[in-house]
């Protein structure tokens, strides 16, 4: 153990001296001396686990922030990797040379897939689940294969707590031995209560087999539901999120009244989420709101730029994901005005060289078909494949621009449109988008 | 004006894959072929007519869904293999295709029941198979484009292949057929809104349609379909 600590350390070290990035590359080396070394630390008091398919990253962030502020010694992945080789890096590189963990808190966002790889003895005494919904199926297969991951890695002996909006993991309420703290969202105004004739993910009740009932719905199977034929239900909730402002970014959880981060409802998921684990390790209401209302995380900047008195927002959109692509479609149409939209990607994934693209047909593009949007930009590879999609989703073909030079998309969209941008590309167009602004930018000067 | 009839079944159920692709895409190109096209939806208690419809539609589902909406479906198992015998048309992707034959064996060798309307049984394999696909018809010059994603294979087949395997993987890994084409029932492991990628087999699919009413076709030009298909050749074929 002893030596695998210490290579973990000296490449670190070696990282660090010649600049390069060191989340991932000591893990890489120390974990495959011996698979094990995680299983041998002496963890702290609190070993905290955050996993789901979205909204993990804001969610750890978030109780990080909370813990720090009011002055707790934790330790978290702050960069985002979440996969064994980036938290052995981690682990390792904050424990003593004899594996004691030298901090009070270990908080990790975890990959799915990955959980069981970290934490094989369940040395997690907490693990937040945010959701379980349509993400990279080629990696992850359906969504029961992610569940089962998830809890082939628990034994009882972590408390759950889980967002009950998601009936495909309250269904653990019927099965898992440990203890379970539920939360949730209450309706908002932008709920519906019909079911949408696109992808829909666990319909039907977990336990009976019969189609489940909504209230309301919050996007894809989030929703309050129940069963009429069994007593499967999202129920009362521990942390209940509710009048949610997303326009002045204000919810209340629990009556107490809470600040929002960003104006998107998956913060408010993710603020009731860090509410419920951080009042769950005894951190007092006092504390939470403190951090959430006098000292919030400070705005990220750097995804807004201006261009020829133009707005040119750059969104994150994860590839076949298409609840994530539900809420960025559902942001744009929701700013305020006129304005245009650029969509595309030029590999469906970084993960992997397979190039699904089913997933365009879950996507709700038919929110785009609003007399705010101006124009809608196809570029990358699979343009013709987006733009043929957005033309069933019944947008007039005349607002539709495809973009053949790759070089040319900010030249082409200044000219198009005089309305604020708002991207939704993927990764691989997010830096030819950003050096054609600041070339476009310099270019003005 | 002809009408015709489409029965998209469970598609609450078998839908892993955007699979309302294809249900929009057939419904376009039959309108643009003059034809009043009129679409049901239907799932788990609903009565399903085997009669009533001029195609029925079966897309991809997790195993749960899978042995959900195959109890469901055995109680229409006669009806069901009269319409094939009826030349009724059936689209069947992903694992849908398991539902139609004899047996469907688990990895713990459990041998589950299945329609037993097609002479093959499928096998669930501890890998999965994962990626892109270039398939041939035998009456369309162009390959067809898809994606698989699935841990299952078909053996034991006494019956007529879909397509040949270009690249890709066919009913078992290193074989190079695929699919099951029996009268009107078109079945594959390719996943996901095919039609909407295969403006050809559309093309292909619509005539033969439009053949049981007695209609000739019309070509029409549509704005993206073709143009994203040629690009996915040009950019993915090895030369």
């Amino acid at each position: 153990m002893m030596f695998q600590i210490f290579v973990n350390k000296l490449i670190s070290l070696g990282c660090k001296l010649f600049k390069k990035n060191g989340t991932v590359l000591p893990g890489t080396f120390s974990y495959n001396i011996k698979q094990n070394i995680l299983e041998k630390i002496k963890y702290p008091k609190y070993v905290i686990g955050v996993t789901g398919s979205s909204g993990k990253g804001s969610t750890t962030n978030l109780i990080a922030h909370i813990l720090k502020s009011n002055g707790y010694d934790v330790v978290y992945n702050e960069s985002g990797s979440n996969g064994i080789r980036a938290i052995t890096t981690l682990i390792l590189n904050n424990c003593t040379m004899f594996g004691k963990f030298k901090h009070d808190i270990l908080l990790l966002e975890l990959d799915e897939k990955h959980l069981h790889l970290a934490f094989k003895k369940n040395k997690m005494t907490h693990l937040v689940i945010t959701n379980i919904t349509r993400d990279q199926p080629a990696r992850n297969g359906s969504l029961d294969l992610v569940y089962k991951a998830i809890f082939d890695a628990l034994d009882g002996s972590t408390k759950l707590i889980l967002n009950a909006d998601d009936p495909g993991l309250m269904k653990a309420k019927m099965s898992y031995p440990g203890e379970i703290i539920t939360y949730g969202l209450e309706k908002t105004i932008d709920s519906y209560t019909k079911e949408k004739n696109i992808s829909i993910d666990n319909a039907y009740c977990p336990i009976c087999h019969k189609k489940l009932v909504y209230k309301f719905y919050h996007y894809g199977h989030l929703g309050s539901y129940f069963c009429k034929n069994c007593n499967f239900q999202r129920g009362k909730l521990n942390y209940t999120g509710k009048n949610i402002d997303l326009k002045n970014q204000t919810m209340k959880i629990n009556n107490q009244s809470v600040k929002l981060n960003k104006d998107i409802l998956y913060e408010a998921y993710s603020t009731t989420a860090a509410y419920a684990l951080t009042n769950t390790i005894h951190l007092s209401e006092k504390e939470i709101l403190y951090a959430l209302n006098e000292n919030p995380i400070p705005t990220k900047r750097g995804n807004t730029y201006t261009l020829n008195k133009k707005k040119i927002t750059l969104l994150e959109s994860k590839n076949e994901n298409a609840l994530s692509y539900y809420q960025s479609l559902k942001y744009i149409i929701d700013a305020e005005g006129k304005k245009s939209v650029v969509l595309g990607f030029d590999n469906v994934s970084r993960r992997y060289k397979f190039n699904d693209i089913s997933w365009l047909w879950d996507v709700e593009f038919e929110l785009l078909n609003n007399s705010s949007i101006d124009k809608i930009f196809c570029i990358g590879r699979f343009r013709y494949d987006v733009a043929n999609r957005l033309i069933y989703a019944n947008i007039d073909a005349k607002k539709i621009i495809l973009i053949e030079d790759v070089d040319q998309i900010i030249d082409i969209i200044q000219k198009e449109t005089k309305y604020n941008i708002y991207t939704m590309v993927c990764f691989d167009m997010t830096a030819i988008l950003k050096n054609q602004i600041l070339e476009a930018k310099n270019g003005n000067n | 004006m002809e009408t015709i009839k489409i029965a998209h079944l469970y598609y609450d159920l078998m839908n892993l894959y955007g699979e309302n692709g294809n249900i929009r895409v057939l419904i376009k190109h039959l309108e643009n072929q003059n034809l009043k096209v009129i679409t049901h939806f239907l799932t788990i208690d609903d009565p399903i007519d085997f009669e009533k419809y001029d195609l029925y539609y079966i897309g991809c589902g997790n195993e749960e869904s899978f042995h959900l909406v195959l109890e469901d479906l055995k109680k229409y198992k006669k009806e069901i293999k009269k319409a094939i015998e009826k030349n009724k048309f059936f689209l069947v992707t992903g694992n849908a295709l398991d539902l139609f034959g004899k047996y469907h064996i688990h990895l713990n060798n459990e041998e589950i029941k299945c329609l037993d309307i097609l002479d093959f049984d499928s096998e669930q394999i501890d890998f999965r198979i994962v990626g892109e696909q270039f398939f041939q018809f035998t009456k369309l010059k162009e390959p067809l484009i898809g994606f698989q994603n699935r841990n299952y294979i078909l053996k034991n087949i006494n019956e007529s292949s879909l397509f040949t395997v270009n690249e890709g993987t066919g009913y078992i890994p290193k074989s190079n057929k695929e699919g099951i084409l029996k009268n009107n029932f078109y079945g594959t492991y390719l996943l996901g809104p095919i039609l909407a990628r295969n403006p050809h087999f559309t093309e292909y699919l619509v005539k033969e349609i439009l053949k049981t009413k007695n209609m000739s076709y019309q070509k029409i030009k549509d704005k993206y379909e073709t143009k994203a298909y040629q690009e996915y050749l040009k950019n993915t074929i090895k030369n």
